[in-house]
Order: structure tokens, then sequence, then C-alpha cells
């Protein structure tokens, strides 16, 4: 009765039916690959928890670098259930993150960067970007001998890059060595321009989406079952997997709780064996394989360059993919696309060994 | 006896068990975050362990401030050598208070309140006298407990 | 597959997490075995809220995907399809389904 009243109230002031019937047009189409379809709302759940586990910690986390080695050891000790939260910040970005990777793969893949969807990859790869930066700022804010360890080595091989590295550097950095004050500057990053950019680019990313609709694998165009209804069929399907989701990530936060070292001393030396997340292994094994001096130049930049125009031909693949552009089949680009996730997984593997 | 309809179609009762449970799912995660967000604040201790030594050796007629959770405690020596320890906070609108050797009371300068030296409020707007608390010494220790409370000497 | 590589990975991560501390790692996980076995505990009881949850989920698909096959909008349809009336040349039609119009709302709009 009273959610009938309540729906009168509405359709004499808005238009609802308009809604309904944008509502009920929305399709999804069925195919072999469909699965895959539900990568990317994963990733939004996984970075709706993270938005507000980080918001719920960032009431305790003091960014000072006297204080937040401290207070994230109050939060982890005194507070009720500390240790549980930040536990699932921490095990949130390691889920959101290979997320991000797991939907990439996929879009490469099924490639549905293709025409006309080349701008969805495009925000997507800046998406893939911020998410790692959202990963090593929040990192650093730990404040133990680790972080500021790992800071040092990411900044200072950004400092490596030809012309513009000393630059990206100091700015990072906010000075020219890491200290206090690129503790303040990564908790900006990581509590407010971070958020305010991903946020932005993610809305680009959905509206993309809704505007092009679910783009088909071109194997399956003749496969195509029936499509089938968004509302309220494929997001009851999203809901069991991001259910599913939450179980794992609670799971893991409640079982295996991340440690905290030592708190870090800028003027003591570097830890045996220091190694990065796991999402930056692959870069660092790379780097690693790089000798000291190429042809007389310095071997860190040749590596940076070198580095950074995979990443580039990556990240401008569609255009570089021309047959699918025209809609053709383009099983070069489908191997190069393969060979780039699997010396990901291995030099990240290799890595994690070493 | 069985009916020969059902009460509720298969839609409500569906939609009845899904809004229920996601209810009871959500409520119940929901609020381990908000205690998180939300600690008890200011919560006062039951008893706080302080060195002897540094508050039976300050001179007569005169008071030493001492941590009482989020707040201000004070311990005071009368000039007959006499020992007790406050709450330092009026009991007015919580302001701290502070002691005034010469008159032998405690005033409080927010809206010009006066406590004698065992607490009892003379002038002003307080409408209660001021909490006192227990000590106790113990070796090299002092226990300064809330009144009633039972402190174990040996554990704290 | 993917449970083994999210076991994989969490292996991963604990692993990395303990060897890097060196030797001062703080003992974050509720160390009294009367406090891990409330996280257990309440480990369970997620479990099968999610579990729960998702079962009924999984009802309330059938059905609405039952319906749809029936060819009913998934929106009023709790509230009974209307038959229209046939008039006198539709006599002797064999296709009756054309006479079945939606589930109309019982409650007039005022616009």
């Amino acid at each position: 009765m009273i959610r009938q009243e309540l729906r009168n109230w509405f359709e004499e002031r808005y238009n609802v039916e308009d809604f309904r019937r944008f509502a009920r047009s929305k399709r999804v189409p069925s195919h072999s690959y469909e699965i895959w379809y539900f990568t990317g709302g994963a990733t939004l759940f996984l970075f709706i928890i993270q938005f507000i586990t980080g918001a719920v910690l960032a009431l305790y986390y003091i960014p000072h670098a006297e204080f937040a080695h401290k207070s994230i050891i109050e939060i982890v000790t005194k507070l009720h259930m500390g240790w549980f939260f930040r536990s699932l910040h921490h095990w949130g970005a390691q889920f959101a993150i290979a997320l991000v990777l797991v939907h990439m793969f996929g879009t490469l893949m099924l490639k549905s960067y293709r025409k006309p969807r080349e701008l969805l990859w495009l925000s997507g790869c800046i998406l893939l970007g911020i998410s790692i930066f959202f990963g090593l700022s929040g990192y650093f804010l730990l404040w133990d001998e680790r972080a500021f360890a790992a800071v040092r080595v990411a900044t200072g091989g950004a400092g490596n890059f030809p012309i513009v590295g000393g630059f990206i550097r100091n700015f990072l950095r906010g000075g020219i060595d890491v200290t206090g004050e690129t503790l303040t500057r990564f908790y900006a990053f990581h509590v407010s321009i971070l958020p305010l950019a991903v946020i932005l680019v993610v809305v680009a990313h959905l509206f993309l989406v809704q505007y092009h609709g679910m783009s088909v694998p071109m194997s399956q165009e003749s496969k195509r079952g029936q499509d089938t209804f968004f509302f309220p069929n494929i997001l009851y399907k999203d809901l069991i997997i991001w259910l599913v989701l939450l179980g794992l990530v609670v799971t893991c936060a409640a079982l295996a709780p991340p440690e905290i070292g030592r708190q870090a001393d800028p003027l003591a030396p570097a830890p045996e064996n220091i190694k990065p997340e796991w999402y930056f292994l692959s870069l660092f094994q790379t780097l690693k394989l790089f000798p000291g001096v190429i042809l007389g130049l310095n071997g860190e930049t040749i590596a940076i360059i070198i580095v950074t125009v995979a990443v580039l031909f990556l990240f401008l693949f569609p255009f570089f993919d021309r047959k699918s552009l025209r809609q053709e089949r383009s099983p070069v680009f489908t191997w190069i696309g393969f060979i780039y996730i699997i010396y990901f997984i291995v030099m990240t593997v290799i890595g994690y060994f070493s | 006896m069985k009916i020969p309809y059902s009460l509720v179609t298969r839609r409500t009762f569906l939609n009845t068990l899904f809004g229920g449970w996601l209810l009871a799912f959500s409520a119940g995660s929901i609020y381990p975050l908000l205690k998180f967000a939300f600690p008890t604040l200011s919560k006062e201790p039951d008893f706080v362990v302080l060195a002897a030594r540094d508050f039976l050796s300050i001179p007569p007629n005169s008071i030493r401030p001492f941590a009482w959770g989020g707040k201000v405690g004070l311990f005071l020596k009368k000039t007959d050598g006499e020992v007790s320890a406050l709450k330092g906070v009026c009991t007015h609108m919580e302001c701290n208070i502070t002691y005034r050797a010469e008159e032998k009371k405690f005033y409080c300068a927010c809206h010009k309140g006066w406590f004698d030296d065992n607490g009892k409020n003379i002038q002003g707007p307080p409408p209660r006298p001021l909490e006192f608390f227990d000590v106790t010494v113990s070796g090299e220790k002092m226990i300064i407990a809330r009144k009633g409370v039972k402190v174990d000497t040996a554990r704290a | 597959m993917i449970a083994k590589l999210i076991l994989g990975c969490f292996g991963m991560v604990s692993g990395i997490a303990s060897d890097i501390a060196g030797g001062q790692a703080l003992e974050v996980f509720p160390s009294s075995p009367y406090d891990r076995y409330i996280v257990y505990e309440t480990l369970v009881l997620f479990w099968i809220g999610i579990i729960g949850l998702i079962a009924i989920i999984r009802m309330k698909l059938k059905e609405i995907e039952r319906g749809q096959n029936m060819g009913l909008s998934s929106n009023g349809w709790d509230r009974g399809i209307k038959v229209g009336m046939p008039k006198p040349y539709d006599i002797g039609k064999r296709d009756m389904t054309s006479f079945i119009e939606e589930g109309l709302s019982p409650v007039k709009k005022q616009r």
C-alpha cells in the first residue's frame, strides 16, 4: 500500500515511464564468452569496497612522518576490529588490481577495443594507471622500511626518464629525496586527487559502455542466442558474483591480515632483499635484465625507454590493430596480446621466487 | 486444515525472503563498520597508576595534574598534609578548573564558579560538588581509582 | 581454476608479508584462542549469509525467467493478465493469445 502511494507520488511529478522503458530496453548479448562481461562490474564493486574501507580508515590515520606508523599500530591494536578493516583495505586493493588486469586481459583477447570502442580502451588504460598509482601511494602511507624503500626505487626509476625524468621525480617526491613531504604528497594523491580522477574517468568509461552497448566478439556474431535483459536478470547475476567476491575478500582479510614492519628511517640503509608489491614485480624484473651500461649509454634510461615504448604500444593497441578496425579476424594481434599477458605473468612469478 | 489456495503469491514470498535476508545481511555487515567509525570517545578509566614519589613530594597547599582518560585529574595536598584526588572538571559545563592556593578554593573561570577544598560547590552556577577519587599508595605506585572500584593492587 | 588462482595469490601475498617484515612482525591476528574462534565463527556465519542470499537470488532469477519465457513482462505481472473481450468477427479464431494484455495498474495515474 505504502509502496503504491510512494510510486504514485513520483509518477505525478516525474516521467517515470520513460525511465522504465529505457531500463527495459537495455539488453546484454548472450554467447559463449558472456561471462567476461561481468569482469568490469566486479572491478567496480572492489573499488567501491576500497572507497568505503579507505574512508573509514582515514578517520584515524595521521599523515605525518612522525605519527603515521604509530597511528596504524593504534588502529590495528586499539580500535574495535581495526585490524580487520585495515586487512580488508589491503586485500581489497590486491583483488581490485588483479580484477583490473583480468578485465583488461578479457577485453584484449576478445578485441572489445576495436572500432567503435577505442575510447573505452584508452580510458581503461588510464584507469589501470590510476589504480597502480593508488596501490603505490596507499602502500607508502604505512611508512615502514619496506614501503619507504619501495617508493624510493619507484620514484627514482621515474627519474630515469629522458628529459622529463627529474621533473617527474621531484614532483612525486615533493623534493629531491623521499621525506615527510613525500608522505603528505602521497596522502593527498591517495585520498583526494586520485579518487577524484578515478570517479571522473570511471563515469566516462561507464557512459561509453552505455552508449556503445556490449561488444560481441567477432567469432560469436553468428552464434548469438537471444539477448538477455539487464534489469533484472543480469543485475541479479552481477549481484551473485559480487557477493562471492565479497566473501572471498573478507575471508582473505580475516585469515591473512597483513603485517607492518619497523618504522622507516630515512638515514638507514635499505633492508635486504627488498621487493615491491606483486603488480610491480614484472616491471622490476624486466629492469633487472638490462645491464648497467649499453653502448656507452645509461642502461637504466635505455630500459625505461624500451618499457615505455612497449607500454605505449599497448595503450595505442586499437590503432595498430588495423584488421580489427575493419572488423576482420586479426590473429597476429591476438598473439601479441597473448605474449604481453604471458610475459607479465612469467616475470611476476620469476620476480616473486627470485 | 489445508486451504485450497495460497495466501501469498510466489512472487511476494520470494521478494519478502530476499528483502528480509538482504536486510539482515547488510545490517550485520554494516554494524562492525559503524562501530569502527564511531568509537566510544573520551572513555574514562576505572583507575590510573602513577609514580607515588612525584605526587607525594609536592609542597602543601598545592595541586599536581594527572591524566584521567581524556580529562584532567588533580592531586591535592592540603596544608595539613592530607592528600586527595579529584576530577579537575567543573560540574557546570565541564570546563577545566584551577586551584587558588591563597583562598584554598577551586575556581572555574568559565562562569565564575567556586568550590571549597573538599569539592563542595559554594558559589556560582555549578550544581553539584566535584567528583573525588580514592587514593591508595602501594610501595612505589599510587593508584587513583573511581569511588567504589576495587583495584587488585598486585595486578595494577 | 579461479579458486586455485585466488589461493595462489593469497599464498603469495602472505608469503611476501611474512618474509619481508624482517623479524619485527607485529602480532596482528588475534592471538588468544578465544578471539580466534570468534573470528572463525563469524566467518562461517558470514558465508552462510552469502550462500543463503545467492540461493534466494537464484530462485528469484528462475522465477523471472519462467515468467519471461511465458511472454509476461517483469513489470506488474503479479497483478494478473487481462484478457480482452473477443468481438463477434473473432469467433472461430484459432490463436486466442492476441487477446492477452499485460497487467494494468489498478490505480489511476494523475497527470
